[in-house]
């Protein structure tokens, strides 16, 4: 798990005088799937993009698979399927000869048994012209598309946008299996419980700046707990309030603290109240994501 | 590539038939009546000497090749340099506007042979029209040839035709540059427009005044002949290796330039990613 599939150094990019991203450091291990996390015009697809050299930075580095991401795009890019986020395809193709052509390009020329077998998965007529298709199945395309050639990394970009909860479901199933194939997965969203679903290790990127980058475990465990406090009667809340611990919700007698520092003492007050019950509250990803950006329009919802 | 170069044709399959089957019919239009007008032609010549005539590229009506020069070989270029810049500025800025291309770029190819592969589509598309286009022409003539004589043979006909293709080049090539190298397909599509409208109304007003007549050579149109001379001494090979070759700088140019674009940055030039006056690297990173 040590061999760096992805990474940056100082990347940035700049469009004029608008910040595109700044400094981003990244590292992404093979056989992981590395959850990309920032909402609408934080950087994530411009990231991706210089990753594909669609954009060229002003400033640092990208390597994939050790290769310079300028200088042996074709190369990186035989290794790496790619969905954007705005998916655009040809209009007056059947999503077959789409499919097809796309395959054709990428030089498979043989076994398209798994493609077919995504398209049942995925439950897609490939039989129409791609401009009588619904949104969600011009999504579907796209996945065929991405994951057809087993890529060795591949790249999304709000993959579920769109999507059934079913199919949902069967993409993140997917993700999965390519993980579990020995492949690496680059997961950009704003959909914290699928990131939080599939992902290994995140990334938080805010105002173009690579902020964090961590276990979702530890990301989860490490930034606050909830505690949960019923008391025999109604206390002074603000007697368990210190440094790193605050008061979030409550309802009679229940109270609910973030405690980030200083459990031991938040525990020993309480101990000293008259306490009928304490309880730890799972965290989610959402929760831990709003503690870094406040809340700057993210998309919660799955 | 191969699969590239055919997918490009196939999409653009209703434009030949389109354009094939309206430049035919244009061809057809124009030089199968003739037969009904060609005692009356030599009374127009007068008109035909005021300048407005003469700015339109409307020269001579009083013998065949003069009436086919001013009409067909005077408006055909135009025709397929609109089909030229429309197609070749949609190939890379309108695909770019449409979101296709970002699939497109990555995939395995270079970005010159995604432009090579375009290029050769739109050439390939360009003499499909064109082959409309000879039998629309030859069809009209054989049906002038039924009612009256003329003065050029099938042959010359035929080559005078052919002879709106290096200048069509030309402008594809331009707006591929264009393409290419604007932000978008609108700004593209604009110039390339106004660049053929200044480049024909310009090359046939400028034959009016004397002291401006050396200013000609530089409108691409003053190496397309449209007059009758074409007929009695051929295709000039020097004119079409002008024009040829300003097409191969300008493709050369379109392959550069998207080599070096920021995709779907839409960004002018000026606005591509530099850090601002203000602002050096170091300030940035920290």
């Amino acid at each position: 798990m040590n061999e760096a599939i992805i990474e940056t150094h100082d990347l940035t990019v700049y469009y004029g005088r608008h910040r595109g991203i700044i400094g981003v450091n990244l590292s992404v291990q093979k056989g992981e799937i590395f959850g990309f996390l920032g909402p609408n015009g934080a950087g994530k697809t411009t990231t991706l993009r210089v990753l594909l050299d669609l954009i060229r930075p002003i400033a640092g580095t990208a390597h994939i698979f050790g290769l310079d991401c300028q200088r042996n795009g074709v190369k990186i890019r035989q290794l790496v399927s790619y969905l954007p986020g705005e998916l655009n395809l040809y209009a007056n193709l059947t999503a077959e000869e789409y499919l097809k052509l796309l395959s054709k390009i990428r030089g498979i020329n043989g076994d398209q048994s798994y493609r077919q077998e995504l398209c049942e998965r995925l439950g897609l007529d490939t039989s129409r012209k791609i401009r009588e298709y619904s949104r969600g199945n011009k999504q579907k395309i796209g996945i065929v598309s991405a994951f057809m050639n087993r890529p060795e990394l591949l790249i999304l970009d709000e993959p579920t946008t769109g999507l059934d909860p079913f199919v949902h479901q069967t993409v993140l199933d997917l993700v999965r299996e390519i993980r579990e194939a020995g492949h690496t997965v680059f997961f950009s969203s704003h959909v914290l419980s699928e990131v939080q679903d599939v992902c290994d290790r995140v990334g938080i990127i805010r105002k173009g700046r690579l902020i964090v980058t961590e276990k979702v475990e530890d990301m989860i465990r490490q930034n606050f707990r909830k505690i949960r406090i019923t008391f025999a009667k109604p206390i002074q809340w603000k007697i368990l309030e210190m440094p790193g611990v605050h008061l979030t919700e409550q309802q009679d007698n229940h109270y609910t603290y973030e405690v980030k520092e200083n459990m031991q003492i938040f525990l020993k007050k309480a101990a000293s109240l008259p306490l009928l019950d304490i309880e730890t509250l799972s965290v989610t990803l959402e929760e831990v994501f709003l503690k870094f950006y406040g809340k700057e329009g993210v998309s919660t919802h799955a | 590539m191969l699969s590239l170069i055919i997918h490009e044709i196939r999409i653009r399959r209703g434009a030949i038939l389109g354009w094939g089957f309206g430049t035919a019919g244009f061809a057809l239009l124009y030089i199968s009546i003739y037969p009904q007008f060609a005692d009356q032609m030599s009374a127009f010549q007068n008109i035909l000497d005021l300048p407005i005539y003469q700015a339109l590229g409307v020269t001579s009506m009083s013998t065949f090749s003069g009436y086919a020069s001013s009409t067909l070989l005077n408006f055909l270029p135009i025709i397929l340099g609109i089909y030229a810049l429309i197609t070749s500025t949609f190939t890379l800025a309108g695909e770019e506007d449409r979101g296709t291309l970002e699939i497109l770029v990555a995939l395995p190819l270079a970005r010159w042979q995604i432009v090579i592969a375009k290029s050769i589509a739109l050439i390939i598309t360009v003499l499909l029209i064109m082959l409309f286009t000879e039998v629309g022409g030859l069809l009209s003539l054989y049906l002038v040839l039924q009612q009256v004589n003329v003065d050029v043979s099938t042959f010359q006909f035929a080559i005078v035709i052919i002879n709106a293709l290096p200048i069509t080049y030309f402008f594809m090539m331009l707006g591929l540059f264009l393409g290419a190298f604007l932000p978008t397909r609108g700004a593209a599509s604009m110039m390339a427009t106004a660049i053929l409208i200044i480049s024909y109304l310009g090359n046939n007003l400028f034959r009016l005044v004397e002291s401006l007549q050396e200013w000609r050579r530089f409108f691409p149109f003053y190496y397309y002949d449209s007059t009758t001379r074409v007929f009695q001494e051929g295709i000039q090979i020097g004119d079409v290796l002008i024009l040829l070759s300003g097409a191969l700088l300008f493709w050369l140019l379109a392959i550069a330039s998207f080599n070096r674009r920021n995709l779907m940055t839409h960004a002018w030039f000026w606005q591509r990613p530099y850090p601002s006056k203000h602002q050096s690297i170091e300030s940035i990173n920290h």
